[in-house]
């Protein structure tokens, strides 16, 4: 049985409204529309007191340099070596030729274990492919490639940073893990300023910066 | 959608909304630790990727989706469920045919459901926004997403149903 504080007669106020309501975000005309159905609806009240009466104190961020500094450090050893060229030959076939999501699920993962994951990018620039490239140029196609190691589909999510501003340029899909395991789809950048190319797989996310060339 | 507040540099939107995103991981996840751990972990990135300006928008979709990956990883289920604080749900205004969704449902979907329709999926009943604010804040279609609701409430039968079944099995095998 639902609880009568419970039950909103209309379309309730979501929480996004509600605490963008609460931070006196909302343009008067929509603040108005708000606080009439808030009258109205208990439902919506009580919702709107849980945010007010949530007076937690926010724990410190962790120092991000720090951690970043640490993340840069293992990058650096795991993309060194043989590594980086061993894989640009299956990267080849994949940019063209792979349109599955499925990774190599017998093969050994290369330099990562656990949590961990590793972000490779092919580049395609007027018919040239480039593997792991340093920087780009307005126009240029990506694809980006994952390794991982979990046992389960895990979902993956990639984000494009540019100039204060960020993109979404695939769809956040499931991917069983592998070796650069290439994602579907690619994307062009555009602009001018430097670029950082983001995947998120699971909890753990990895980032090149490619300058502008 | 209405108004949207000026867009602010990681730390300074980690103030301002990081109460508001707390209480959204916590709703999903159902216990304070492992919101707190994806709240942070998505500020963190923020700067560590040098983001500049990020809005209320982006960052709620940014931790439905980082939640999403922590219950879709079923190495999490069994601490997920110890930890679970119902209260932390808050009341339960939109409901998938007359049905709360809660963790325990959220992690049975998990496995059924894509990303994609996770993400309609906590829109709608664990956020309750209609159909029309998911449509913007996604950036899809109305019926794109009555399409994925239509598919989402199937699921949930289908689940309900099967659940049904094997209670009656072991009912005939008692």
């Amino acid at each position: 049985m639902m609880r009568e504080r419970e039950a909103c007669a209309g379309q309730p106020v979501s929480w996004l409204e509600l605490e963008r309501h609460a931070l006196g975000e909302l343009d008067a005309a929509r603040a108005a529309g708000v606080g009439q159905h808030l009258g109205a609806c208990a439902a919506c009240r009580a919702a709107l007191g849980v945010i007010e009466d949530d007076r937690r104190a926010l724990p410190p961020l962790p120092d991000p340099w720090r951690a970043a500094a640490a993340r840069r450090r293992r990058r650096r050893a795991r993309w060194s070596g043989a590594f980086a060229l061993a894989a640009a030959a299956a990267a080849l076939a994949l940019f063209w030729g792979h349109r599955g999501e499925r990774g190599e699920r017998g093969a050994t993962l290369a330099g990562v274990k656990g949590d961990e994951i590793g972000l490779g990018l092919v580049r395609e620039r007027g018919g040239e492919v480039a593997f792991d490239p340093s920087g780009f140029r307005p126009g240029d196609r990506f694809k980006v490639l994952v390794t991982c190691a979990a046992d389960a589909p895990v979902a993956v999510d990639v984000t494009v940073a540019q100039a204060g501003g960020i993109d979404r340029p695939l769809p956040p899909r499931a991917i069983r893990c592998g070796n650069r395991v290439p994602l579907p789809g690619a994307f062009v950048v555009t602009g001018e300023g430097p670029v950082s190319i983001c995947v998120a797989v699971g909890a753990a996310t990895e980032c090149r910066e490619l300058a502008a060339e | 959608m209405a108004a949207v507040g000026e867009p602010l540099g990681p730390p300074d939107a980690y103030r301002h909304y990081g109460p508001a995103m707390l209480r959204k991981a916590e709703r999903i996840l159902g216990n304070r630790e492992d919101a707190g751990d994806v709240v942070q972990s998505l500020f963190v990135d923020l700067v560590e990727r040098g983001v500049e300006r990020v809005e209320l928008p982006y960052l709620y979709r940014a931790v439905t989706n980082r939640c999403l990956n922590v219950i879709r990883d079923r190495r999490n289920r069994e601490r997920l469920l110890d930890r679970q604080e119902a209260a932390l749900r808050g009341p339960a205004r939109v409901r998938c045919d007359d049905e709360v969704i809660g963790l325990d449902l959220l992690l049975k979907l998990g496995g059924r459901l894509d990303a994609r329709h996770l993400e309609v999926l906590v829109c709608r009943f664990v956020d309750d926004m209609s159909q029309d604010e998911i449509a913007e804040l996604l950036g899809t279609s109305r019926k794109t997403v009555g399409k994925r609701l239509d598919r989402i409430r199937g699921q949930v039968a289908e689940l309900r149903a099967s659940e049904a079944g094997q209670a009656r099995a072991r009912g005939g095998e008692g």
